[in-house]
């Protein structure tokens, strides 16, 4: 049972949004709000994407999938940074009825930022 | 336990654990999950579907704490101006997140571990358990894994 689901792409990471992850998340870390702190720190002049807007990319590829499923599980690594205006590419696999091995890449260099094992349940009809 | 403002107790090593982190509340309302879902390009809420975005375990949880993330890296021996990173996470989802409702998150730092960075010189490696709560149904496990720089330690 393996069958690829349809990428999800962010075209150009927001970086004034990031704000509205910092207020959910009730996190000022100063390289998601300010250019001048995350170059401080090492990121260069671009504020640094919240590491749970990249999984949330990655849950969208799932949601869009499959509609009707829920998440039960998530597993995720984050290896690499998305920085505001980089391009973001979802790939998966249904690696089992209810699995889906997921990566999130930046194709500017084709690094991992993220991989993630979603585990899935289907609410009874 | 360790109190929550013990970690001015150990400025040379990494804060000791376990840490309890104070008992807080999270509101998901419709705008907050409309906001997030337009902010991660996601799709809209269906109508009349009160299921929010999934990625709202992770968010209620981390946002939800008894004290903000800047307060956590202060009790961790941290601080939030120099840069945490997510490392890892693990999340176990309850029933789906529902808009237009109070969760209750509680947890602890279940430790913390110096190691050498890369990018920082010395960072601590800061593991969390957090727990969300709604009307005494289980919505959702995370543990997490921070980075937290320790820049002065290198």
């Amino acid at each position: 049972m393996m069958r690829l689901l349809p990428p999800f792409a962010v075209d150009s990471v927001p970086g004034p949004e990031m704000a509205d992850w910092c207020q959910a998340l009730r996190d000022d870390n100063p390289i998601h709000l300010d250019r001048a702190a995350a170059e401080r720190l090492g990121f260069g002049p671009y504020r640094v994407n919240p590491g749970p807007a990249n999984l949330a990319y990655l849950l969208n590829m799932v949601m869009i999938d499959d509609p009707d499923a829920e998440i039960a599980r998530v597993e995720a690594s984050f290896l690499a940074n998305l920085l505001e205006g980089d391009r973001a590419v979802a790939v998966g696999e249904l690696a089992a009825p209810d699995r889906v091995t997921a990566s999130l890449h930046r194709p500017r260099d084709g690094e991992p930022v993220v991989t993630a094992v979603i585990e899935l349940r289907r609410p009874a009809p | 336990m360790v109190p929550v403002d013990g970690a001015s107790s150990w400025p040379q090593g990494p804060a000791a654990t376990p840490i309890t982190i104070p008992v807080g509340r999270y509101r998901l309302d419709r705008a907050l999950d409309d906001g997030i879902r337009a902010a991660a390009r996601a799709p809209a809420r269906v109508s009349g579907d009160r299921r929010a975005h999934p990625i709202f375990a992770f968010l209620a949880a981390l946002g939800g704490m008894g004290v903000p993330v800047a307060e956590l890296c202060r009790m961790c021996g941290s601080s939030i101006d120099d840069g945490p990173v997510l490392a890892r996470t693990s999340i176990d989802h309850g029933p789906p997140m529902e808009v237009d409702r109070d969760y209750v998150v509680g947890g602890e730092v279940s430790a913390i571990t110096r190691k050498p960075s890369r990018r920082f010189g010395q960072a601590d490696h800061v593991d969390i358990r957090l727990h969300v709560e709604s009307d005494g149904r289980r919505f959702a496990d995370v543990t997490l894994s921070w980075i937290m720089p320790r820049p002065e330690a290198a």
